[in-house]
């Protein structure tokens, strides 16, 4: 069996540099700072990550193409698994039936019912929003919002309700300051 | 250099590939929204037992993956026909052009014994790479740690395709292809395909069963051979034993992945075929140029 | 499996390389991981001239109010025009029309906050059947999934049915556009105004009268909003103002604007309460049917600055009485 002998370690050296290279590109992160949100149902991090087999069947079946794979920035254990970034589109998870979910061929995407989602709470950010910063007439997140989470207060100002919000990124998508968002949809800490 | 006249078997598996191949690009472009209520878009992903281990011992889950298991019983009884017949990634990585080609090409004008004199690969179930990639992806996993979806042949090749579909380069992919460019074409698929390793691992236990208990078999009659070695230097997967074995009646390797190209090469009619539930589908036969029809190798004999 | 020798060991290990280093390569390719983040959007597009935009349709003689009250929209609308007496001088015959609805919510019609899809079909009928070759029913919604919107707010079938063709933009993704500057605008000095703008012979306004969390009332010159490319912008700048200045440049023909039913409160989305006036209102100025409009929520003109802009900028007159104000029941 000499042969397979040489073989085997010829393979690891590979194997090993190969993986060193692989876990090397993916620890070469992008300048950061940016959210990592999920589908609907797979808001416990720890178990998605384990089971998602970053095989891209959610990110295609998505009915509004909110999903992405996950780059670089987020580490190679994260690498192109989905996530849910607002800036595509808002999560209809009331009107898709939960195709992502559908989609995934090893359950890592849960299906809890419409009112218990909560893939993230949005927040404001009042040194870019122009209505708190600027006094400009603008309350568009407050307009898209679906489920009555943003309120204006009495200087039309908006406020998010985190209670009510599930997170569905509408304001963010919305939000008309650009390149960063006056209002986020961040994760909530803790499993659902 | 002469075209070669080649074997039913040859084109009929190459049919075979090309048609999964299109279904499984066909699936992964369909699977947009709507899902839809007739083509289950993630179905290959669903065969995959990998899968089946990753998604773990759910309820309604175990169901869901009813494909991987069926696939598991049938290689059990069969051997790692996926890998030779279905796999997308692995029968678009044996048609790349590679360099292992020209290798075998050069050798060919060889007398095949002296070639096979220089390796020996019986097939049998030995500690090749592919089964430490699968021992170390499942310690891993247990552990929580998972690394499967780096080395699934149906998770790169879907996720290949999604990303050619997003305009994105799908690097395994690559990296793959190149390997089978340098190296040999099936060579992820016979020395590093964790996959393939499950597969092989899998039709241990039926390895006894005849001919005639399996869907698939390869069946060797030894008064028929002349022991040329054509066979072994066909094999895609390196596999000597299908010219040294003495046997007469199914053999079972465990890396041999039922693809045929040895019925394929063999020059002795009836020394090889694949079988089905025992009756004789495609035989070898005397391989020289107009010499066979397909009706001629194409016989049903119980 | 052949015996491996240093050579080829080498070999494979080049390939190793030359596959990570595609690798390395592809995750500098945009695309490749680098996710799109938000971009600003551009008023892209060639430069259009006021002269490109149709002019409204000068009725003779200058119309005042007609507002029609009742309880079937269709039946309203007949009324209305009728009474209003300009459907023929209009002059349909051969032209494209072009109707800018409401469209904005995923909200059934009784919610008050999309234009009324009975409406809406009753006036495509109208046009058509004064001669108008074609008839688009329009709008830039502030949503992605138009298909869907249009089927929960009854417009997108109720258009259809009447012969109309519907063409609707999701909110990031608008159709093509000229970039038209606008005479004498401090907040708005040009604006990006979508193709179908310029494609129509005649403008219809429809807007859906109701409660606006940002700007106080949605109205009828606030429904010019959605013509543009980029209808966040409008915030960036200063709202009220900017209203009134997109109003200076495009000018419709008329405006049908549905009070049939109104959103009092938690507007423009809703769900709130919900009043009935019953009214239908059908003018050729918006700044006179604005005016109308909020006095329906105990307003006055004063209150909302696009109003008070669009008459010192001359698209209108608050004063609607002394344009003559016509009440009729249907």
């Amino acid at each position: 069996m000499r042969d397979l002998r040489i073989g085997r370690r010829d393979f690891l050296a590979l194997g090993v540099t190969g993986a060193a290279v692989f876990l090397a590109y993916g620890l070469r992160r992008g300048e950061g700072g940016a959210v990592l949100l999920r589908p609907p149902g797979a808001q416990d991090e720890n178990a998605f990550v384990t089971r998602c087999l970053r095989c891209q069947e959610c990110v295609r079946s998505c009915l509004t193409d909110c999903l992405e794979p996950a780059a670089r920035e987020f580490g190679t254990t994260k690498l192109w698994t989905p996530r849910f970034n607002p800036a595509l589109a808002k999560c209809e998870f009331e009107l898709c039936d939960r195709a992502c979910a559908q989609a995934c061929p090893v359950g890592a995407i849960r299906r809890p019912p419409d009112d218990e989602v909560r893939i993230g709470t949005a927040a404001v950010n009042r040194a870019l929003c122009i209505a708190w910063a600027d006094g400009k007439d603008c309350l568009v997140c407050y307009e898209r919002c679906s489920y009555q989470a943003i309120e204006s207060d009495s200087r039309g100002r908006p406020r998010v309700v985190p209670e009510k919000c599930t997170g569905c990124g509408a304001c963010q998508n919305t939000c008309v300051t650009c390149p960063y968002p006056a209002i986020v949809v961040y994760p909530t800490t803790g499993k659902d | 250099m002469k075209a070669r006249r080649r074997h039913a078997v040859h084109w009929i598996r190459r049919v075979v590939q090309l048609a999964f191949i299109a279904l499984f690009i066909l699936m992964a472009w369909a699977a947009t929204y709507p899902p839809s209520t007739t083509l289950d878009e993630n179905l290959f992903l669903r065969v995959d037992p990998l899968a089946g281990i990753v998604a773990g011992w759910e309820s309604g889950l175990w169901l869901y993956l009813l494909p991987a298991w069926i696939l598991l019983g049938l290689t059990l009884v069969s051997g790692r026909f996926f890998c030779g017949w279905i796999c997308p990634l692995g029968s678009g990585l044996e048609m790349v052009p590679s360099l292992e080609n020209r290798r075998r090409r050069k050798l060919s004008r060889l007398r095949p014994k002296d070639v096979l004199s220089r390796t020996i690969d019986r097939g049998d179930l030995r500690l090749r790479l592919k089964y430490v990639f699968l021992g170390v992806l499942l310690l891993l996993f247990l552990v929580g740690i998972n690394a499967i979806w780096i080395f699934d042949p149906l998770v790169i090749a879907n996720r290949a395709v999604v990303f050619v579909f997003m305009g994105t380069v799908p690097v395994l992919l690559i990296v793959l292809v190149v390997l089978a460019v340098v190296v040999g074409p099936r060579f992820w698929c016979q020395e590093m395909c964790p996959l393939g390793a499950c597969l092989s691992l899998a039709s241990m236990p039926g390895s006894r069963l005849p001919a005639k208990a399996s869907p698939l078999a390869l069946v060797k009659d030894n008064e028929a051979c002349t022991h040329c070695g054509k066979c072994a230097l066909a094999c895609p997967f390196g596999i000597t034993e299908v010219a040294d074995s003495e046997k007469t009646g199914r053999l079972a390797m465990a890396d041999c992945a039922l693809c045929g190209e040895c019925v394929s090469e063999c020059p002795e009619r009836g020394a090889l075929s694949l079988r089905v539930m025992g009756a004789r589908v495609l035989g070898s036969g005397r391989a020289r140029e107009g010499q066979k029809t397909l009706e001629e190798v194409v016989a049903c004999e119980t | 499996m052949q015996q491996m020798d240093r050579r080829k060991f080498l070999g494979k290990a080049g390939s190793v390389a030359v596959g990570l280093g595609a690798l390395y390569l592809a995750s500098t390719i945009p695309g490749c991981g680098n996710n799109a983040s938000d971009t600003c959007p551009v008023d892209e597009g060639p430069g259009a001239t006021a002269e490109e935009i149709p002019s409204p349709v000068q009725t003779a003689p200058p119309s005042g109010l007609v507002v029609v009250k009742g309880a079937d929209p269709a039946m309203m609308l007949r009324k209305g025009l009728e009474v209003w007496g300009g459907l023929t001088a209009l002059n349909l015959a051969g032209k494209k029309v072009l109707i800018k609805v409401n469209a904005a919510f995923a909200r059934p019609p009784e919610d008050a906050t999309t234009t009324n899809p009975e409406l809406v079909a009753e006036a495509v009928r109208q046009f058509l059947a004064a001669g108008a070759s074609k008839v688009t029913v329009f709008d830039h919604i502030l949503q992605d999934l138009v298909d869907q919107t249009l089927e929960a707010n009854g417009i997108g079938q109720a258009a259809k049915g009447a012969g109309a063709e519907v063409v609707v933009y999701a909110v990031r993704k608008p159709g093509q556009s000229r970039t038209v500057q606008i005479p004498g605008a401090t907040a708005l000095p040009s604006a990006g105004i979508l193709e179908e703008i310029f494609q129509a012979d005649v403008i219809i306004n429809m807007p859906k009268i109701k409660h606006h969390g940002g700007a106080k009332l949605s109205l009828a010159m606030k429904n010019f909003i959605g013509i543009t490319q980029n209808m966040g912008n409008f915030h960036n700048i200063e709202l009220h103002r900017a209203i009134a200045e997109i109003n200076t440049a495009v000018r419709p023909s008329l405006v049908i604007a549905d009070a049939t039913s109104i959103l009092l409160d938690h507007g423009p989305g809703g769900p709130g309460n919900v009043a009935k006036p019953g009214q239908v209102i059908i003018a050729t100025d918006p700044v006179a049917a604005d005016s109308y409009a909020c006095g329906l929520f105990g307003m006055a003109p004063a209150n909302i600055g696009y109003i008070v802009y669009g008459e010192q900028l001359g698209v209108g007159t608050t004063d609607f009485n002394s344009l003559g104000l016509k009440e009729v029941s249907a």
